[in-house]
């Protein structure tokens, strides 16, 4: 049995792009573009900002893009079935703020710091009870084609070995992926991870 | 531009390694801009990557150089050297990867920390002192895995009020749960009193479930049945799987990779008899594998063994056994030395190897080999003998296990010979390891040596490496 080479050295990468990153990689790769624009509203410590979307559709990711953008920001990820305590600093980005206890809910909605909030559920009534300005942005709607091209050719570029030529995913496979896939992102990672394990020479996937 | 270019060689082009070898190199960093730097830091370990989180060893850090600034334009060049881990070896799967690294950051205050990591591959070599040479217990293997944060007093008190909380509304729930309990205990005792009723009791054992890749696995299977039926196969599963966790919470899923599924039929359809016993050794082979037992928290390489008692219409008996895939070499024991006989032990055939090894005259390798054999591995006698004979020149016959670029970092190693080739192989004729050190004039010819060809030389002594229980010679 011949002894293991470097990982895939063969398509010019040190891994499969579309293994499971890191929160510190992931935010690395946040397409920042997008949240810019709100990125600069949350200046006003009575903005909250909302991401909604289903399991998988890119909410931490849009988190991690903020978090990205601007440094300063603190970021909680409440795990499923456990309570953490809120952390000091501005702005404050929750990941399953439908986890906050009703306790928690209460002070940090009636802070005067901005927020941005990774949600299943929509928080929008309570937050404008407690004079809140709130911009609610649905993940889906912003799972485009153009958008995907750039997060997974992103992806590809993080994981180059060395110089020359890399794989790169065509935008017909993405359209491909978008409309077999709708708008999970995650599905559609998992399709690439299994294409590029698979792929032995540089070249368009 | 980032504010540094880190380059990181290793002293072998392959970088491949055995678990125990020095590993050796060299760390470059070119500044770009003027910085303020407060340390260059090496550190190696191991990390998963695949398609569940990221598991990784415990990280061993080297420090290169002190706080001091960088003016742009400088290049500094850091030599490195450390002892490769024994374990986890290198693995390549399909939702799982094994690798090791080298890691090169330097911190810059204020600012993103330019870094560098390089993969080097690691197969068996030493044995990880978890092994004993029994092998009827698996043995944990996690491999200095990071140490999970420890949980502060906060959270011991809500855990613990958590745990009195959950105990709380178990009791509540308990008339409920109970009559739950019972039927499922019920089930299982019909289950197991129906097996026995038709096939008595059945004894199993496994005496060895370490194991290696391509030997046979035995097991003894025993029963006397209590009534004559048919059955529709007694046989033996052997899965090999991949288990990868990504994500948490909710977002938590494990991907499963079936790596082997084979069966064996041991005994095909057909009637057994009441009263008869079935006695017997089953010996099941095992394919030739890199696919070691791994097990880190999101991370696991799993291999199960089950022996079914396939019964038609009826409940089956079954067995599964986990068993450990660890590589040959692990039952290797450390302390197993050459055998003093080893002049004996010349491979036939080889006329490369004969020619060397045939009425060995006084003074030759194989004497010199014999007393050092002869004197005490863990003292400094070997140290003693070999230096009494620092700077003799013998005719050696070397069997290559490895060739790679001298870089200059032993302190044997000259002029004459850096930039050379560093060679790793044994005498012909002896188990006795070496290390050779050729001249750059002979790159070409060494570099075109393939692994386990025989290669020969008129070669200095020059130290023994008692780390390796190795002869280290120059090339003459």
């Amino acid at each position: 049995m011949p002894p293991p080479k470097l990982p895939f050295a063969q398509i010019n990468l040190r891994w499969n792009p579309f293994r499971e990153l890191s929160a510190e990689e992931r935010m690395q790769l946040a397409d920042v573009d997008e949240v810019t624009e709100y990125a600069e509203q949350l200046t006003d410590p009575l903005t909250v900002l909302q991401f909604m979307g289903g399991k998988g559709h890119g909410k931490t990711s849009h988190l991690l893009a903020v978090r990205a953008a601007i440094p300063a920001s603190v970021y909680l990820h409440i795990p499923e079935g456990e309570r953490r305590p809120v952390p000091e600093g501005s702005p404050l980005l929750i990941d399953e703020a439908q986890r906050l206890t009703w306790f928690q809910r209460g002070t940090v909605f009636r802070q005067r710091r901005p927020l941005v909030l990774g949600t299943h559920r929509d928080f929008e009534s309570v937050l404008s009870q407690c004079g809140r300005r709130v911009i609610t942005l649905n993940v889906e709607n912003s799972v485009t084609t153009d958008r995907l091209h750039r997060i997974f050719n992103a992806r590809i570029s993080t994981a180059r070995r060395a110089e020359g030529a890399v794989p790169q995913v065509s935008a017909a496979t993405v359209r491909k992926l978008r409309s077999r896939f709708g708008p999970n992102i995650r599905r559609m990672i998992h399709e690439l991870y299994l294409k590029f394990q698979d792929l032995r020479e540089v070249g368009d996937v | 531009m980032s504010k540094c270019d880190i380059d990181i060689q290793f002293d072998r082009a392959d970088r491949t390694y055995r678990g125990g070898d020095r590993i050796a190199g060299e760390v470059t960093v070119r500044v770009n801009n003027d910085i303020r730097c407060n340390g260059i830091v090496l550190s190696h370990y191991w990390g998963t990557h695949g398609r569940g989180n990221t598991d990784t060893g415990t990280k061993v850090e080297i420090p290169l150089c002190g706080s001091q600034p960088l003016q742009a334009g400088e290049e500094m060049r850091f030599p490195f050297e450390f002892e490769c881990e024994l374990w986890p070896l290198t693995y390549r799967g399909h939702y799982i990867n094994v690798d090791h690294y080298v890691h090169v950051g330097v911190d810059v205050p204020w600012a993103m920390d330019p870094k560098h990591a390089e993969e080097f591959i690691v197969l068996p070599g030493q044995v990880p002192p978890q092994f004993t040479g029994d092998r009827s217990e698996i043995v944990e293997l996690k491999a200095n895995a990071k140490p999970s944060a420890e949980m502060g007093f906060v959270g011991k008190l809500l855990l613990g009020a958590l745990i009195i909380f959950v105990l709380g509304a178990l009791a509540m729930l308990a008339a409920v749960l109970i009559p739950v309990a019972l039927v499922i205990g019920l089930v299982y005792w019909i289950r197991r009193t129906a097996v026995s009723r038709r096939l008595g009791e059945v004894y199993f054992s496994a005496r060895e479930v370490i194991v290696s890749s391509g030997e046979e696995w035995s097991c003894e299977l025993e029963f006397t049945p209590k009534k004559t039926f048919r059955i529709n196969e007694i046989s033996a599963r052997l899965l090999v799987q991949e288990a990868a966790t990504s994500g948490s919470g909710t977002n938590k899923s494990t991907h499963r990779h079936t790596l082997i599924d084979e069966k064996q039929i041991i005994v095909p359809e057909g009637a057994l008899t009441a009263g008869e016993t079935f006695s017997r050794q089953l010996k099941i082979p095992l394919p030739e594998t890199e696919a070691w037992s791994l097990s880190t928290s999101d991370n696991k390489l799993e291999w199960t063994m089950d022996v079914r008692i396939d019964v038609p219409r009826y409940p089956d008996w079954s067995q599964k056994t986990t068993l450990q895939m660890v590589p040959a070499e692990f039952f290797r024991h450390a302390g197993v030395s050459m055998p003093s006989t080893a002049l004996e032990t010349v491979q036939a055939g080889d006329p490369a190897i004969d020619s060397v090894a045939e009425a060995p005259p006084a003074d030759t390798i194989f004497q010199f080999i014999s007393e050092i054999t002869q004197a005490d591995r863990y003292g400094n006698e070997r140290s003693t003998v070999v230096s009494a004979a620092d700077g003799r020149i013998f005719d050696v016959a070397l069997i290559i296990d490895r060739v790679s670029t001298t870089l200059g970092l032993s302190d044997v190693v000259g002029n004459e010979h850096m930039q050379g080739r560093t060679v790793l192989g044994t005498v012909a004729g002896t188990d006795q390891e070496v290390q050779l050190f050729t001249r750059p004039s002979n790159n070409t010819a060494v570099d075109a040596i393939a692994r386990d060809e025989v290669w020969k030389s008129r070669a200095a002594v020059k130290k023994w490496d008692s780390l390796y229980n190795r002869l280290v010679f120059v090339e003459a």
